[in-house]
């Protein structure tokens, strides 16, 4: 390309209006030789862009990565399964555990205990008619007790409210 | 994400990562350090990977972030010409050799004293061949930005070119 459009394309490299293609036109040209007298000056900066861009990684770096995530690769699946089979025999000895427990209570329930109360049945009609007399007569007892209690309660209460209300 | 696609679609980054992680380390061996660090960690979380939009983003952010990380945590120097540069096609003549090595660190020193942002923006359109669009979402700036942080770079290389030729540096 002559000096004509290279200067030009310069021009619009400053004022950062080129395109990514002019701006590899002007790479080309200047690390190329046969560069206008008048350009020169600007020669050392697309060298430089250049041989930053020639700027490499070193040969063995995907061997040297590749080793190290395959040995963390062997490590992190190790570590996981044996914490999933540690958690798994956990539950389960928890679930056996828990199922011996509620098999062992519920034998040992008090689910016939009805039938040890009916062994205490009055079977005799005097002798139930006579408990049941006891039993109201007890009851009734109680309960005259607790009628004067309360009747006394209210008379008192009676007396304070008199007592207020003058 | 397999190995298989890991190797065809992750490490293809390798030499772009490294280039950027260098230019913030200005060391080789750590710039190489930075990149498979950053590999891991894309490889440990390969199961998130569709949640990113832009993986290669990513990648630069991340690197960025552990190059600034090794930079805070011992002294540095930056702007050295690295080990493996490649002079091989003017190795038959030593005095090229020197002139270029020369003229590059020149360069180089002159981008080292650009605001980070503008040397950034210049790195990624002039060195990684990028485009507006992809430096708007790697470096999370308007377009608009973009344009302003590269024609002032490029601006202010015009002018240090021109003086360092005017004094016959």
């Amino acid at each position: 390309m002559d000096y004509k459009n290279i200067n030009h394309l310069l021009e619009k490299y400053w004022k950062g209006e080129t395109s990514l293609q002019d701006e590899e036109i002007l790479k080309q040209y200047f690390n190329n030789g046969n560069i206008a007298p008048q350009l020169e000056q600007y020669k050392s900066l697309f060298q430089y862009f250049k041989k930053e861009q020639d700027l490499m990684i070193s040969k063995n770096f995907d061997k040297q990565l590749l080793d190290r995530i395959e040995k963390e690769s062997i490590v992190v699946p190790a570590k996981f399964h044996r914490l999933y089979w540690m958690s798994s025999i956990r539950s389960v000895a928890a679930i056996g555990i828990f199922l011996i427990g509620a098999v062992f209570i519920f034998q040992n329930l008090p689910h016939n205990k009805t039938d040890v109360w009916a062994q205490y049945e009055i079977e005799d009609e005097q002798e139930a008619i006579e408990a049941t007399k006891a039993a109201l007569a007890l009851l009734s007892e109680k309960m005259k007790k607790g009628s004067k209690k309360a009747t006394k309660g209210f008379s008192e209460m009676r007396s304070a409210t008199k007592k207020i209300l003058k | 994400m397999d190995i298989k696609q890991f190797k065809s679609e992750i490490i293809p980054y390798k030499n772009k990562l490294y280039r950027f992680a260098y230019r913030i380390v200005g060391n080789g061996a750590e710039a190489e350090d930075v990149v498979q660090e950053v590999m891991i960690k894309l490889w440990n979380q390969r199961g998130k990977l569709h949640q990113y939009n832009s993986i290669e983003a990513w990648c630069i952010q991340m690197t960025k972030n552990l190059s600034i990380d090794k930079t805070r945590s011992k002294h540095y120097k930056v702007g050295i010409i690295p080990e493996g540069f490649d002079i091989s096609s003017n190795q038959n003549n030593p005095h090229k050799v020197a002139e270029t090595r020369d003229t590059v660190q020149r360069i180089k020193n002159i981008m080292n004293t650009l605001p980070t942002k503008q040397r950034e923006v210049m790195q990624m359109r002039d060195i990684e061949g990028l485009s507006y669009k992809e430096i708007e979402e790697q470096l999370k700036i308007p377009m608009n930005q973009v344009k302003v942080y590269l024609f002032r770079a490029r601006k202010f290389i015009k002018s240090q070119l021109i003086n360092s030729d005017s004094y016959g540096l």
